[in-house]
């Protein structure tokens, strides 16, 4: 059994070594969530990597949340990190990832 | 990724948004729906979430943690909605927030002289790849110096910032004074 929190790990590398992203934000509950718990936001977790990464038996699941430098195309940028998503991934997993979000929700 | 989860009658992608405008022009609608003010109370607490919550409940944590937590709140309250970027591979869902072009435009604001970014609107085809979208910033201007001027250089600057960093067509681009305000910064 792979160890997702490893996987996530390498991946925040990954991701953070991309032009034009600053950070990689952990994919946190969902605003709904949020507004009747800001609570919740707590049960993000302490290790691992800031990539979120869920194994299925179609394959890897990966969620990405960054913050991007405006000095760089953000399009550019969220193209660039799915790519070297897709390639970290199938480097450590040994496959492709069936399904890849990424999300930008800042751009400074 | 969106939250369609109803507090009385409205979303809270709609309530937030009506927070982002300040409670302004005011919606009686939203108003009188206690479950809708509720919440809004709710997301206003949040956005407020001060270090408090992590003094209390975080101690021992690493500072990237904190960090982490921080951001997720901040971007988590302000997301709107999410804008796809048109991308052929079926695998992939790429999107930038609403709140990401909004802070953006809000930033461009602050490098022109007495201009204040109160509100970005974004109508048309949003939430479609590609989409056609019609963009509206409203601004405060000081009135110590030529308010058209100062406009069509934040237009220019969006403009610019918008073919850069937005996964949408902008079929239009309005800058509209809200506010003249007579002396300081607004």
């Amino acid at each position: 059994m792979t160890d997702v929190r490893s996987v996530s790990r390498a991946l925040t590398g990954v991701v953070l070594g991309v032009p034009g992203v600053r950070s990689v934000v952990p994919p946190g509950p969902r605003l709904a969530s949020l507004v009747r718990d800001v609570r919740s936001v707590l049960d993000l977790p302490r290790d691992g990597g800031a990539v979120l990464v869920q194994e299925r038996p179609d394959g890897a699941r990966v969620r990405v949340v960054v913050t991007t430098n405006q000095r760089v195309p953000t399009l550019v940028v969220v193209r660039a990190v799915r790519d070297a998503v897709v390639e970290g991934t199938a480097a450590v997993l040994g496959r492709r990832p069936t399904d890849v979000t990424v999300r930008v929700v800042e751009i400074d | 990724m969106t939250d369609d989860e109803r507090f009385g009658a409205f979303t809270v992608e709609e309530l937030s948004d009506y927070l982002d405008a300040h409670r302004s022009p005011r919606r009686p609608d939203i108003e009188a729906d206690p479950a809708a003010v509720a919440a809004l109370e709710r997301l206003e607490a949040l956005r407020a979430a001060s270090r408090d919550l992590l003094d209390t409940d975080a101690v021992g944590a690493d500072d990237d943690w904190i960090t982490s937590v921080l951001t997720a709140i901040r971007t988590t309250a302000h997301a709107g909605r999410d804008i796809p970027v048109p991308d052929d591979d079926p695998g992939s869902t790429l999107v930038v927030t609403e709140g990401a072009l909004r802070a953006l435009v809000r930033s461009l604001g602050d490098r022109v002289p007495g201009v204040t970014v109160r509100r970005t609107r974004f109508t048309g085809e949003v939430q479609v790849a590609g989409g056609h979208v019609d963009v509206e910033v409203a601004i405060a201007v000081t009135a110590d110096g030529p308010v058209h001027d100062r406009a069509e250089v934040l237009r220019d600057l969006v403009t610019t910032a918008l073919a850069a960093h937005a996964p949408f067509v902008v079929r239009s681009l309005t800058v509209r004074v809200a506010d003249l305000i007579d002396g300081g910064r607004p």
